[in-house]
């Protein structure tokens, strides 16, 4: 027969019978077998395996294009690689972008000139010449038009530059069917042609075949009977079997009847057992990466059997790596990268990048990139420096930088890089066009050795176990001065700037493919639905088939509309539209369905807690492959294989403790889970179960002996004992940081209200008449500060933060205005300020000394009172008073108490706060500031304190204290700010008491992570603790009265 | 199908609205419509464009419809051919989200606005990131300007300038919804257009507050007169003078008031007076206190009457007013800068962008001519810009709109219920088109529903809420109901709903340890139901315990965790359990959803609806103590999680090795050093910073010199060593792959999830974790090590995301009455019914589409702050939505149930009846709501 029609379900299947005809006719004449790309090797591994005949026959194997090379190659005409041909567009775009209509200057970024590229070729595979398309554009609607044109225009300068100067890929297929008509060679040859995508250009091809060649078979996959599966690769082919001769019957295109075409219908009668099909669905994609490991290891099948189809590859990958990892399973990923993927290539376009956008964040990526030959340690402190100043683009290159005592080694890379970066500048700008650039470039790469940079990248990847990325690297280099060179042939002489040629390089780039075979022939595959082409696999696993993305349809939205394809397909006869390339992705799906054995099929019922739904073609897919239509067959669900989590589904239901340890106990047998990690593990459960497992500590003690301590640090153990061994044991602490912060707030407020109180105490006066005495205060607090009025530090001036300081020292005026005018109603003086506290205690084990400041000490007679400078939005409260957390006030006046032997009759927060007053309300500020904590409710303790208190005016705008007069003094108990002098006492005792515990308690090695509360929420070192919040301790104070009146 | 839904459907030549209340079956009305205009050849799929608006929403509709379409090739053979066509059509149909919609046109007609086809869009991480930097600019330009710093202090920034960028992102986040801001930046700097308009505005409010007051007290007075209760009388009759002093509302008028310096008097009733006298006498002084705290308000910002004042006030104001859109110009068009060069356009862009497009006619045309049939569902949640877009596409007769004014609850985010209502109005009046209303429901128990009934005719009041309850939006239909009550019909107020609804009051003052006792004040008979606590179950801290406790807790805070303190009050959680348990105790059969039978109860059949994310923790305590499986929905910052904090130190080692924190967490998470072996580094080797002391061990340049210390040392050094070279093994890898990769390499690796799982909540931790894996995928920011970690260390917001707890199939779920929405539950628990509705609070700076900008008179030099009339206008406009909007959302949750409903809150005080809009508009909390309807 002259041309021969071989359908099938399993590609296997079509290439077993197509050998078979292969067989039988080798003595006779040539036999090729045309094949796409990705079925180059597997045809040939296919045929020994199903023929298993130990010797090969002979037979080519061999694609389109390279049949085309054997014409071009005497041609002697460069070839425009796809890379080149996207650099060309990308070139006559910048060029012409003030002449386009609608692919305007906008249209200038990532992937949009391999787009028109693509289209450009798929234009000329079309057989459609740029005149050709401005005729078919005239029938346009007006909004295609325009970009139909503006395709054209850059389609026309394309086809004026590369004219007989290159070929690029249509070219080559038009030289392939011209050549082949005068190649009577080829009359002794049969010809096997599988080809998925059948172009008009391949079209002309196979026409040519047919007539020359002594006979042709062609080979078309046979979907399902499903009737919304249609086939346009399918109707071209026939046409053109018809064209030459052929003739069929269109409604029952399975029986032909014509002398000149043989259809052998190659099928598989049972397509799929019962049992050979399954369909689950699972928790999320983790679960179903792991049910596929699980099942793999389970068949005990070679790895090259089995196959995982992915609907989404993008979504899954890093799962399926994750996870195979983890089952050590050898697996290889069918996906292809850019250049611009890979790192050594995106830190030279970063290098040509910051010359005329520079950036401190890409220096310190350059920096790291071991590009240049810098010492690690100085690298970082490299880093450090420019996080401490808060460099940035701005004073990088400033003369007078600030001096840093720490950074000295440092300096070399500073200086050594800028002068780099100046002398590439320099010999960049000088460039001026495509071919000056590239030299730069290279000679750049050279001196700085960038091959062998990469070579020994290469190593470093091959010791960390990375084979497929060493194996990318590899090719970098080789790739990339074969993507100069090219840029150089076709655009050497143009001029350029800087910014165009890394647009061009760029684009150019991104359109260079890279990828690496499979490591090991025996490893599982695993690649994306809607574009792999599978073989035979025994196994086969589709994942991810949930609707939406299975399958992946693309949306009518790219840079030529489906409308758009439509009408040029009437007038030119292009094709597919977008509805045609869907239909073929679905295609392509169903055919590698049929290429397995067993197939398996899942989908998430939640990607990422967004619910999702099976596929509706997994729907019809179950009604097509499952016997009995009719019967709905209930997706599996395959329970992941983690034990852990069934255990805390268990733990959910298990009631009575030895059911649990029994279940611990087995656990604890499970071989799999020998880490020291276990026992933790078992803990958490434990926990949940609350039950008590006799583990070993997990924490050990730590004993610490404590000479000296301060309040502060106490109070940081009763915030949580971890954080204090953290902060006070191991001592770590954060790198200094120079720009302003919340803190450095606190510190001037403190500052400033320390030398009022100095001011005071020094005039032996309690309270100033004349308020300007505030701003000189203000400045000098300033200059102490390390800030000039102008609000600089050190070398770094910001606006942002002269505006903070300006506005602080408003809040500083009138927090020192609210004590004056506290201290005017007050009997009480200022005795001193940042008093230091220094007080010897015995905690029962050994001595130690309380140290500690108080800001401020008020006394009247002998009385003493204290008080504390607070920004925060702080209460007392007697709870955290009794959790430890805030002991500080009762601790200093118990020292005061002791050591200078005054009565103490009140601790107070002063809050600083930057207050507003409503115009309306009383207008003084002694209200916003009132003190906040405990006083004595003794009549003369309160009036001395506010000496404004009379019938008229019982509640106090400076004391937390609401009185009445009216049968004499008496003190309202709703504002609780007042207490008995026995309760007082009971304060102080406890917390000097609480104090020493603590003390104790840290000399016994306590360092158990328990934070009070929320105390976790704000830690600075909770990344070093690493626990929920959920162990908080908490401490709630029965009020005495309230028991009472419940009882 | 009912009569009114068979009309919906069957009308095809006329734009049509339906008014659908909760579970009235519009969806599959919707659906419905659109199978048969398919059937009978009326139009292709492609010529349909159905939008919802969310993405789940389309595809649950994409999905009835496939459904739908197959069933009818079952039915009809015939039509198989035509059907299947349609279907595979459906894949890339118009039925999807607004956004996805615009998203396409902006695709198809990009050269239109001259935007890059190739446009990428993005989500809040990597918007909220753009727009921190571009605020860092703003900032940073305008820092030098006077006004700025006058700006700063008003808003009183010391610490950074937060209060500024906050004021300045909530703003501009504003502007996003407006339709076109710069003509509203435009109007809002006009000084006279804003004056008067908030000035009219306060005016008329004032009118209603005082016309309010007035009838309140000639109520009192008549109750007065009637019992002839001598002081009171003396007391009224002056309020009703004062009131009658107001009669056009002017400025005028107002400075009446100045002249009344102790205004409005309260003369006591002396002891011994009947009990209903004392009663009334404390109604009346409640009302006159909240009367006189209100008046006060209004006085302040008509300055007592003196216009010039009110004007000077409002001047000064309107300083910061230019200021404030001044500078938020400047930012937004600097986050547009920064958008354009990364060539990604962000959610509200989408929506401008589109309409941009859709203003040329060329494309209008074409887009009216494809699209021969339009849907809409849920068009009460339209804001303006929606509205505007959707007016470009629709044509006369070819739309039809779904929606329920009643479940409007997007108000914040500027959807505005009025448009939907106006558009109905319109069609009623327009015989060319049909409006009509489903006033039925399919979903809920007649009991639940009268409850629902009763409670809305009350406080759904036309003038109040512009939403007519009782005459147009009742549930209808169940007369049945009314007829089975003891064979004769009763009233449906009547209705004896006990058994269906359920409402738990807590006390008030709850004490630690006292097992609280549930009751409910003031309820009308009928809805009654008394819950103790103490009944069924035994305080689980006896009395004796808590004395003992007490006696301890001096001593021993962190003595041993094993007798930890730990108390709680008995709360909302508590009762919610004590509910859900009755269910089991008295094994209560509910109907299956799937199957329609009846069977035992699952704790999967149970949700609490909670206003705010903020108490679920509660709940889930609750739960979790009493051993129900519970899951919810959480919003998380991930980056401030312990483990994940702890993993992102790891990577902040790799990236600089000196730095004490990060170089000590990789120690131990990948080091697996302990905290002994830490702290003896720390102690024996000298140096000032931690890394310093590594440094030195690494590098064998430490100085342990005794053999004993030495000995232990050398056990240190060598696992120093290994994990020094783990860490260079890491730092090839760093400059080698994406972030992401370098993570799961050091995850997997160092056997993490293992160690997370075996923590407390570990499955959490490990979701979590990998949650935080696929933020990273595909972002901008993966690339490089440096970049990413100084992203999240400039923009920790962008990691906020949605978590639910891991928990097995069968738990109560926990979710907010907003996700709630379009979902049906068989029992339904409505949690915090006392809280106090989150209302905006005053603020200097406020915003609205009517009234424009309002802010503060404060004045600098002595620090003090005046209200202005724009101001307050535009606070008080803010709040009446506000409440309106939480009343709608009550309706929402209330129809949420099957079978059963209970709420769940704390006791309130009643503020009186609500007979009229202003009371009505004054409520605080769901519990108001419901109670005052008694």
């Amino acid at each position: 027969m002259k041309i021969n029609l071989l359908k099938f379900y399993k590609r296997k299947d079509g290439f077993v019978e197509v050998f078979k005809q292969m067989y039988k006719n080798q003595d006779e004449r040539l036999q090729v077998l045309v094949v796409p790309e990705k079925f180059g090797v597997s045809a040939e591994r296919a045929m020994f395996d199903c023929l298993k005949c130990g010797s090969s026959f002979f037979m080519d194997v061999t694609t389109f294009d390279r049949l085309a090379d054997i014409y071009v190659i005497d041609k002697k005409i460069q070839y425009l690689s796809k890379s080149a041909g996207v650099m060309l567009v990308q070139k006559i775009t910048q060029d012409i972008a003030d002449e386009l209509n609608v692919l305007s200057k906008s249209c200038l970024y990532n992937g949009f000139c391999e787009n028109v590229f693509n289209t450009i070729m798929l234009l000329k595979s079309s057989t459609v010449s740029p005149n050709m398309l401005s005729g078919a554009v005239e029938n346009l609607m007006d909004v295609s038009k325009l970009k139909l044109l503006d395709i054209q225009k850059i389609y026309q300068l394309y086809e004026d530059t590369i004219k007989d100067r290159f070929i690029d890929s249509a070219n080559k297929m038009d030289i392939l069917s011209r050549e082949l008509e005068f190649d009577d060679a080829i009359s002794n040859v049969d010809f096997y042609v599988y080809s998925p995508k059948l172009t008009k250009q391949i079209l002309n091809v196979c026409d040519k075949l047919i007539k020359k060649s002594h006979s042709v078979t062609f080979m078309v996959d046979c979907y399902s009977n499903n009737s919304i599966v249609y086939d346009e690769n399918i109707n071209n082919l026939y046409g053109l079997i018809k064209s030459n001769g052929g003739k069929y019957d269109e409604n029952t295109i399975q029986r032909f009847d014509s002398l000149s075409v043989q259809i052998k219908d190659v099928s598989t009668k049972n397509k799929y057992k019962n049992n050979n099909i399954q369909f689950y669905s699972q928790k999320n994609i983790n679960d179903e990466v792991t049910s596929v490991c699980v099942d793999i290891n389970k068949k005990g099948c070679r790895y090259k059997d089995c196959a995982v189809m992915v609907c989404d590859l993008p979504k899954y990958q890093s799962s399926l790596q994750k996870i195979f990892d983890e089952f050590e399973i050898p697996y290889f990923i069918d996906t292809e990268q850019t250049l611009l993927d890979l790192k050594p290539t995106k830190i030279l376009l970063q290098l040509i990048n910051i010359i005329f956008e520079f950036k401190v964040d890409k220096v310190l990526s350059i920096v790291k990139s071991k590009i240049f030959n810098y010492d690690q340690q100085n690298i970082y402190n490299f880093e450090l420096y420019i996080k401490r100043w808060g460099i940035n683009e701005r004073n990088f290159f400033s003369e007078n930088k600030p001096e840093d005592d720490l950074f000295e080694d440092f300096k070399k890379i500073y200086d050594d890089f800028s002068a780099i970066y100046k002398n590439f500048k320099t010999d960049m700008q000088k460039c001026k066009t495509y071919g000056e650039f590239i030299t730069v470039l290279k000679e750049f790469l050279t001196k700085y050795d960038f091959e062998n940079k990469i070579q020994s990248e290469c190593v470093n990847l091959l010791k960390i176990n990375e084979l497929q990325k060493s194996k990318l690297y590899e090719q970098i280099t080789s790739k990339l001065m074969a993507l100069f060179d090219q840029l150089e042939s076709i655009l050497g002489l143009n001029q350029t700037t800087v910014k165009d040629f890394y647009n061009v390089l760029k684009a150019g780039l991104g359109s260079v493919m890279i990828k690496t075979p499979p490591l090991t022939v025996d490893c599982v595959y695993i690649g994306n639905a809607s574009n792999c082409m599978l073989y035979d696999y025994e196994n086969l696993y589709c994942i991810g088939c949930n609707e939406g993305s299975f399958p992946v349809y693309n949306q009518d939205c790219g840079l030529i509309l489906d409308a758009e394809l439509d009408k040029m397909r009437t007038l030119a006869q292009i094709d597919p539209t977008i509805r045609e390339v869907n239909m073929e992705s679905l295609c392509n799906i169903i055919n590698n369905l049929c290429c397995c054995s067993k197939l398996y099929l899942s989908y998430p019922i939640s990607v990422f807690f967004v619910e999702q739904r099976p596929a509706t073609l997994l729907l019809n897919l179950k009604k097509l492959f499952v016997n009995n239509e009719n019967k709905e067959v209930a997706f599996l669900n395959y329970q992941a294989p983690n034990l852990l989590e069934s255990a805390n589904d268990l733990a959910i239901d298990i009631k009575t403790k030895t059911r649990a340890e029994m279940f611990l106990r087995k656990i604890n047998n499970v071989k799999d889970y020998k880490t020291k990690q276990q026992i933790l593990r078992l803990n958490g459960l434990a926990k949940k179960l609350n039950l008590n497992l006799d583990n070993e500590e997990i924490l050990p003690k730590i004993p610490r002996k404590l000479t000296k301590s301060s309040v502060s640090q106490l109070q940081v153990y009763f915030d949580c004992p971890y954080k204090n061994f953290v902060k006070y044991g191991l001592r770590l602490k954060e790198n200094p940081d120079n720009t302003l912060k919340p803190i450095d707030v606190g510190n001037f407020m403190h500052k400033v209200a320390e030398m009022f109180g100095l001011y005071l105490i020094k005039n032996k006066i309690s309270y100033v008449e004349d308020e300007n005495i505030f701003d000189k205060i203000c400045l000098n607090a300033l200059k102490t500060f390390e800030y000039d009025s102008d609000g600089k530090k050190g070398k770094i001036i910001d606006a942002r933060q002269k505006i903070i300081i300006n506005n602080l020292v408003y809040s500083a005026k009138s927090m020192l205005k609210a004590i004056n005018e506290q201290n005017k109603l007050s009997e009480f003086k200022i005795q001193s300020v940042e008093k230091v506290i220094n007080l010897k205690v015995s905690n029962g084990i050994f001595d130690t000394e309380i140290n500690g400041k108080v800001d401020r000490v008020d006394t009247f007679e002998n009385y003493v009172r204290i008080i504390d400078y607070k920004t925060g939005n702080e209460n007392f409260n007697e709870t955290d008073l009794i959790s430890g957390r805030r002991i500080q006030l009762f601790v200093y006046l118990g020292a005061l108490q002791k050591l200078e032997k005054l009565c103490p009759i009140g601790a107070y927060y002063f809050k600083i706060k930057d207050e507003i007053t409503s115009a309306y309300e009383d207008k003084n500020y002694l209200k916003t500031y009132c003190l906040n904590g405990v006083t004595l409710d003794d009549e003369k303790i309160v009036l001395a304190q506010d000496t404004s208190l009379n019938e008229n005016h019982p509640n106090s705008d400076i004391i937390p204290i609401n009185c009445s007069f009216k049968d004499g003094f008496k003190i309202d108990k709703r504002r609780m700010g007042a207490y008995s002098s026995e309760k007082m006492q009971w304060f102080i005792d406890y917390a000097l008491e609480i104090f020493k515990q603590g003390t104790r308690e840290i000399a016994l090695g306590n360092i158990e992570k328990s934070p009070y509360l929320d105390a976790c929420q704000f830690c600075e070192f909770k990344g070093v603790l690493c626990l929920g919040n959920k162990n908080c301790r908490q401490v709630k104070i029965l009020k005495e009265e309230k028991t009472k009146t419940k009882k | 199908m009912t009569e009114e839904q068979q009309k919906a459907i069957d009308t095809v030549d006329r734009a049509v609205i339906i008014s659908a209340n909760a579970g009235s079956g519009k969806t599959s009305t919707m659906v419905t419509r659109l199978v048969s205009i398919i059937k009978n050849n009326l139009c292709e799929v492609s010529n349909i464009l159905a939008l919802t608006f969310t993405k789940s929403a389309s595809t649950e509709m994409k999905q009835r419809l496939v459904d739908k379409l197959q069933e009818e090739i079952e039915n009809d053979f015939t039509l198989k051919k035509q059907l299947e066509k349609q279907i595979n059509e459906l894949n890339v149909a118009d039925i999807s989200s607004l956004d996805s919609f615009c998203q396409k046109v902006i695709k198809k007609y990009f050269y239109v606005i001259n935007v890059d086809p190739s446009f990428a869009v993005i989500d809040e991480v990597e918007s909220g990131y753009l727009k921190a930097s571009a605020l860092q600019s703003t900032l940073i330009e305008f820092a030098e300007f006077n006004e700025f710093k006058d700006l700063t202090q008003a808003l009183k920034d010391t610490k950074k300038l937060d209060n500024v960028s906050k004021l300045i992102l909530e703003f501009a986040e504003f502007l996003f919804t407006v339709v076109d801001y710069k003509s509203y930046l435009k109007i809002s700097t006009d000084k006279n257009a804003c004056f008067n308009s908030c000035t009219n505005f306060m005016l008329k409010r004032f009118k209603d507050f005082i016309l309010h007051f007035k009838e309140k007290c000639q109520h009192y007075y008549e109750v007065i007169i009637k019992n002839d209760y001598e002081l009171l009388k003396t007391n009224s009759q002056l309020w009703l003078d004062f009131c009658k002093q107001f009669n056009e509302f002017t400025f005028e008028e107002m400075a009446y008031l100045k002249n009344y310096p102790t205004f409005l008097p309260f003369s006591k009733a002396k002891k011994g007076r009947e009990f209903d006298e004392l009663q009334l006498q404390d109604d009346l002084k409640k009302d006159l206190d909240d009367f006189k705290d209100d008046i006060e308000e209004y006085l302040q910002v008509f300055c007592y009457g003196n216009l010039e004042q009110v004007k000077l006030h409002y001047e000064n104001s309107f300083e910061y007013v230019k200021f404030l859109c001044k500078i938020t110009d400047d930012f937004i068009t600097k986050y547009n800068e920064l958008k354009q060069s990364r060539n990604v356009l962000d959610f509200t862009d989408l929506e401008d962008f589109a309409i941009k497009i859709l203003q040329n006619e060329v494309v209008q045309k074409e887009l009216v001519k494809q699209y021969k049939f339009i849907c809409i569902d849920e068009f009460q949640d339209t804001n303006e810009k929606q509205s505007a877009l959707l007016s470009y596409i629709c044509g006369q007769d070819n739309t039809f709109f779904v929606g329920d004014p009643k479940q409007s609850i997007y108000n914040f985010r500027q959807c505005d219920l009025k448009i939907f209502v106006r558009l109905i109005e319109e069609f009623k009046l327009d015989k060319n088109k049909l409006a009509l209303s489903f006033n039925q429901n399919f979903r809920s128990h007649k009991r639940i529903l009268q409850f629902v009934n009763d409670v809305f005719d009350k406080i759904m009041t036309k003038s109040a809420t512009g939403i007519d309850y009782k005459n147009e939006n009742r549930f209808e239909n169940l007369k049945t109901l009314r007829f089975k009550m003891k064979g004769k019909i009763v009233k449906s107020r009547k209705v004896n709903y006990i058994d269906r609804v359920k409402v738990f009051v807590l006390e008030k003052k709850c004490q630690p340890f006292v097992i609280v006792k549930g009751h409910i004040t003031k309820i009308a008979h009928n809805v009654k139901h008394c819950f103790s606590l103490t009944k069924g179950t035994k305080p689980k801290q006896s009395n004796n315990e808590i004395k003992q406790s007490q006696e301890i807790e001096v001593y021993s805070v962190l003595k041993n965790q094993k007798n930890k303190l730990q108390f709680r009050e008995k709360n909302e959680g508590d009762i919610a359990t004590q509910y859900i348990m009755e269910f089991f105790d008295k094994k209560i059969k509910i109907r299956d959803l799937q199957t329609k039978q009846k069977r035992q109860v699952k704790f999967s059949d149970f949700v609490i609806l909670l206003r705010s994310r903020k108490n679920f923790q509660m709940y889930i305590d609750a739960f979790k103590e009493y051993n129900i499986p519970v899951s919810a929905k959480f919003k998380l910052n991930l980056i401030e999680l312990p483990h994940i904090q702890m993993v992102v130190n790891v990577l902040n080692c790799i990236s600089n090795f000196k730095q004490d924190l990060p170089l000590s967490t990789s120690l131990k998470l990948i080091g697996g050093f302990t905290e002994k072996e830490l702290y003896d580094i720390a102690n024996s080797v000298s140096g000032d910073y931690f890394y310093e002391k590594i440094i030195k061990l690494i590098d064998g340049t430490d100085e342990i010199n005794s053999t004993e210390l030495n000995e232990k040392f050398n056990v240190i050094r060598k696992k120093l060593l290994v994990f020094y070279e783990k860490i260079q093994k890491y730092i090839i890898y760093a400059r080698n792959f994406t972030v992401c990769q370098l993570l799961q390499k050091i995850i997997l690796e160092n056997n993490l999830i293992n160690y997370f799982l075996s923590l407390e909540d570990g499955q959490d931790l490990v979701e979590q974790l990998n949650l935080f894996l696929s933020k990273l995928e595909n972002k901008s920011f993966n690339d490089s090590l440096d970049e990413f970690l100084h992203f999240i260390e400039n923009y920790k917001k962008a990691f906020e995301v949605d978590f639910s707890t891991v928990s097995s199939d069968n738990s109560v779920k926990i979710t907010t009455i907003h996700d709630s929405k379009g979902l049906e539950f068989p029992i339904t628990i409505v949690g915090g019914c006392g809280d106090a509705f989150n209302l905006s609070k005053k603020s200097n700076f406020v915003y609205s589409k009517e009234l424009n900008v309002g802010c503060l008179d404060v004045q600098l030099e002595n620090r003090t702050k005046y209200p202005t009339v724009s101001n307050s206008a535009i606070y008080i406009q803010k709040k009446v939505d506000e409440i309106l909007e939480e009343m709608r959302i009550l309706y929402v949750a209330l129809t949420r149930p099957k079978e059963y409903l209970a709420l769940i809150g704390k006791e309130i005080t009643l503020r009186g009846n609500l007979d009229d809009d202003y009371s009505l508009l004054n409520c605080r909390s769901f519990f108001e709501f419901i109670l005052n309807s008694y």
